[in-house]
């Protein structure tokens, strides 16, 4: 349930950016969001609609671009990618020796990456 | 007109914990965030750890609590001073709401600081609130199953208490897995056996604790 904070996060940062450049409505935001970073992408799109009402982002659509799992593995001392990984198996495990002590570089993304005004 | 944004959602969070960080650091208080399921032990905790501490150091405690003030009342029998914030829906604590509480806080008496979060394996791991430290209490009851169900609290957290122990003989449960999975999972995680009930194991976390404060 803390999508909804996320969301509530992403139209206060939205609409004080667009006011920055004298934007009057948002019709795009859209985000990086690592493959690691824990988020419930169908929670989050139905906790944006509900806090977009009656604000200047209300018609905005939200769109993600997915970010892939990169790190180093403690153990075998290996650097890895996870390309096919899904939110189903939630545990991140090195793929090389299964070892759960890992260090992550990319994946934990949770960032506002662009968004289109008027 | 697309505008380049590029700013981390919980950057806010992130910002305002820092400022409550710095808020504590000045007035030397250490700050402790409690975490764990409903009902896993985390106000017997409280009142254990505090009934043992509270003649050589001032506690505070801040309870967030989902609606109510059950936990707070029960502190304040032992004469600590209690902040409640009650947020109303929402399943974790966040750095804002600790921020608009800091005024409600005896600052200058005290120098241990309990924030007892929302009973929650989820969500109030991602919240950082500007703690010194980050506590989970598990009760054994909830089953061995639990690290590998909810990673990032385990992940996220600075300590483990296992807590009931006294069940032990009555259950069905493998201590071992539940340690060896949370270690895997975070290989500095400090990990203590405890049981509220019988004080069985409080001692070295009161003991780690006291040294924690020092350093």
């Amino acid at each position: 349930m803390h999508e909804l904070s996320i969301a509530q996060n992403i139209v206060d940062i939205a609409i004080k950016e667009c006011k920055k450049v004298g934007g009057k409505k948002i019709n795009c935001i859209t985000l990086k969001l690592g493959k690691a970073a824990g988020v419930n992408i169908k929670c989050l799109l139905f906790a944006f609609n509900v806090v977009k009402e009656g604000s200047i982002a209300e018609n905005a659509v939200l769109n993600y671009e997915e970010v892939d799992i990169e790190g180093t593995c403690m153990k075998c001392k290996k650097f890895f990618k996870l390309k096919d990984w899904c939110m189903d198996y939630y545990i991140i495990c090195c793929p090389l020796c299964g070892s759960l002590e890992i260090n992550l570089c990319k994946g934990k993304e949770l960032e506002i990456y662009e968004i289109d005004v008027e | 007109m697309k505008v380049k944004v590029i700013k981390k959602i919980l950057e806010n969070n992130e910002k305002i914990a820092e400022e409550n960080k710095r808020y504590f650091e000045n007035k030397g208080i250490f700050v402790i965030n409690l975490m764990g399921s409903p009902g896993a032990g985390k106000t017997s905790l409280l009142m254990k750890s505090i009934y043992l501490l509270k003649e050589e150091i001032n506690i505070g405690v801040i309870e967030g609590d989902i609606t109510g003030s059950e936990d707070g009342k029960q502190i304040k029998t032992l004469g600590i001073p209690v902040v409640q914030i009650n947020t109303l829906g929402a399943c974790h604590l966040d750095a804002n709401m600790i921020k608009e509480v800091l005024k409600d806080i005896p600052t200058e008496e005290i120098k241990l600081l309990f924030i007892e979060n929302v009973g929650n394996l989820v969500c109030p791991a991602e919240f950082y609130l500007g703690e010194n430290m980050k506590v989970m209490i598990f009760g054994i009851t909830e089953g061995d199953d639990k690290a590998l169900k909810y990673p990032l609290m385990f992940q996220n957290v600075d300590v483990l208490l296992l807590n009931k122990i006294d069940l032990f003989p009555y259950i069905d449960i493998d201590i071992n897995k539940i340690k060896d999975t949370a270690q895997k999972l975070n290989p500095s995680l400090k990990i203590f056996e405890i049981s509220c009930k019988t004080e069985k194991g409080i001692n070295k976390w009161i003991e780690f604790l006291k040294k924690s404060l020092i350093n």
